[in-house]
């Protein structure tokens, strides 16, 4: 029952008359999912066994066709051709693993600040981020603010049990790779992170962070103050708002050496320390995928010099 | 000084490719091997003047010339017009000439319209891989223009009831191959670039979507010819329509989807 079920299976997939529509099917797909973006429709399980079974169907028909390219191509012909769809298998086989195994955790860093996260056997600690910009000089355009950064260094130290254990840095295309873990600082999402000092009327003092992805809301004496953060002439400003009714209403701005008195309280701002998004991940489906690559590329070229030269050898025109 | 000489040998280039284009038409319309002979001459002027420039661009921009809009298509061009002379030893083959030399001309006039600043090399741009990418991905398409005018020729011989317009269809077929073989290593090398700059392999997104829809055409393409004996006119409609995608994920995608790539123009 069992066996004849995989030879029907089999022979459906190794059908032309199977496989052709599959090709199609997913031509078109990928072709209305382009054109109307489907959230997440390139990663959702139906997509990926639509890819799985056409590697499969391609890999069938080619053992279906095996003697026909035998006879015709020859032997050399027939292992590269192997070699290519048995590489596209293992490259999908290699996405479709890869959706179950390893982890990926997206974090913020700041200055000399630490992340402790589940699967790593170690802790990460941002010493500094080393950021320049492009200068005019450098590109004669407008948008400067929207081009990556000319310098976009994490220095970063990872502790083992609490001590040292290795200092590097991480930028955008150049990840910091540590026992297959991958450390990759964010292109765009780098800034500042503010502190808010906020003295009562008893000169009790409180330090308030101030992230700028998730702002808090402070409370002052009776009122809700919350703080929008930037960087002026290299100094740190603070605005501060309060919401009256449905509006924002601003309650004056923080500078460095210009603090600002509300109802009897006294609010400063810290010095500004930068910070960076970073992707921290592993992928212990990369070697079946760099597998997979390199074989569908070999059986492509071996293919294609072998046949060439044993139609020449044959003085036969190709396909 | 450099930058005037810069500019003449792209204008050279240009007018070069039009005039070789025109005489390529006499000559195939005339039927005449000497007005063809001199195309293909003035073309290898043109195509010298191409590679000129392209090299004093690499000069003086101190990085490889594939960076900006405007270095991408003259390179491509190159690339392109490179491709035909390859096959143009042949004088029957020139006859491709009155096909794949207006793609080249039509890269060099769409360049004329770009910025032609030369911008230095964002850092995440630095390192062989991109370059790697880039270069086998535009040598891929090249190749598919080579199929794409080759099965047009092939399409024309064979409505006039040429005995032997098979040579060309042979022709869209080892082009193909090449093709089908850079495409692939230039998407394994783009996601490999991808990867160290923006964490993933993969995104979908639209240029990288229409280079997979692109890479499925030019694989059905193959595997019509190889498993179902596709050949001559049927072949040639699909390479027709591995080209219309490839022009849609080159130029199309840019103006009609947001994208990543780009990153210069796009963040």
């Amino acid at each position: 029952m069992g066996i004849s079920l995989l030879k029907t299976a089999f022979r459906l997939l190794a059908s032309l008359k199977v496989a052709i529509p599959l090709l199609v099917v997913l031509t078109a797909i990928t072709i209305t999912g382009s054109l109307f973006p489907t959230p997440d429709l390139f990663w959702s399980d139906a997509y990926l066994a639509l890819l799985g079974v056409l590697g499969l169907s391609l890999l069938f028909v080619t053992i279906q066709h095996a003697p026909m390219i035998l006879k015709r191509k020859g032997r050399n012909a027939l292992l590269g051709v192997i070699m290519t769809h048995l590489g596209i298998l293992v490259l999908i086989a290699g996405v479709i693993y890869g959706g179950y195994t390893g982890f990926r955790h997206e974090i913020k860093l700041v200055e000399g600040e630490v992340a402790v996260l589940p699967d790593l056997p170690f802790v990460i600690q941002l010493d500094a981020l080393r950021i320049e910009e492009y200068r005019p000089e450098d590109f004669p355009r407008d948008n400067l603010e929207k081009l990556p950064k000319k310098v976009q260094d994490s220095h970063v130290t990872l502790l083992k049990n609490g001590r040292p254990w290795i200092e590097a840095t991480a930028a955008p295309g150049r990840p910091l790779r540590v026992d297959g873990i991958t450390l990759l600082p964010s292109i765009t999402e780098v800034g500042w992170f503010f502190d808010l000092i906020v003295t009562d009327p008893l000169s009790r003092e409180r330090t308030i962070p101030v992230p700028p992805w998730e702002p808090p809301v402070v409370t002052v004496g009776e009122r809700q103050v919350m703080a929008h953060g930037r960087m002026l002439g290299g100094n740190p400003e603070l605005e501060l708002f309060t919401k009256e009714g449905d509006a924002l209403v601003s309650l004056g701005k923080v500078r460095k050496d210009e603090p600002l008195s509300l109802d009897g309280f006294e609010i400063s701002v810290g010095p500004a320390r930068r910070y960076t998004a970073m992707q921290v991940y592993n992928r212990p489906h990369e070697p079946v995928l760099v597998a997979g690559s390199a074989l569908m590329f070999v059986g492509l070229v071996w293919h294609f010099y072998f046949r060439h030269r044993d139609r020449r050898r044959e003085g036969r025109q190709d396909a | 000084m450099l930058e005037t000489l810069e500019l003449g040998l792209f204008w050279g280039a240009t007018v070069l490719y039009g005039l070789a284009w025109a005489w390529h038409l006499a000559g195939w319309k005339r039927a005449s091997q000497a007005r063809t002979g001199a195309a293909v001459g003035i073309l290898w002027a043109g195509w010298l003047l191409n590679v000129a420039m392209v090299g004093l661009r690499w000069v003086r921009a101190e990085h490889v010339p594939m960076l900006s809009a405007f270095e991408f298509v003259t390179f491509f061009a190159m690339l392109v017009v490179g491709g035909f002379l390859l096959f143009a030893f042949r004088e029957r083959n020139r006859m491709l000439g009155v096909f794949l030399v207006p793609v080249g001309l039509l890269l060099m006039v769409y360049a004329a319209f770009m910025s032609k600043d030369i911008e230095p090399e964002l850092s995440i741009f630095k390192g062989l891989l991109l370059q790697v990418h880039i270069l086998t991905t535009l040598l891929g398409y090249a190749a598919w223009a080579v199929t794409f005018a080759a099965s047009i020729c092939y399409l024309y011989l064979e409505r006039k009831g040429d005995k032997n317009p098979g040579l060309f269809d042979q022709m869209a077929y080892r082009a193909a191959f090449f093709a089908f073989a850079f495409l692939t290593l230039g998407i394994i090398t783009g996601a490999l670039w991808g990867d160290r700059v923006f964490g993933q392999l993969w995104f979908w997104d639209p240029k990288e979507t229409w280079s997979f829809i692109t890479w499925l055409i030019f694989m059905a393409y193959l595997h019509a010819r190889y498993t179902l004996e596709w050949r001559g006119r049927r072949a040639a409609i699909l390479a027709i329509v591995g080209f219309a995608a490839l022009v849609f994920t080159y130029v199309g995608v840019d103006f009609l989807l947001p994208q990543i790539h780009g990153v210069q123009e796009a963040q």
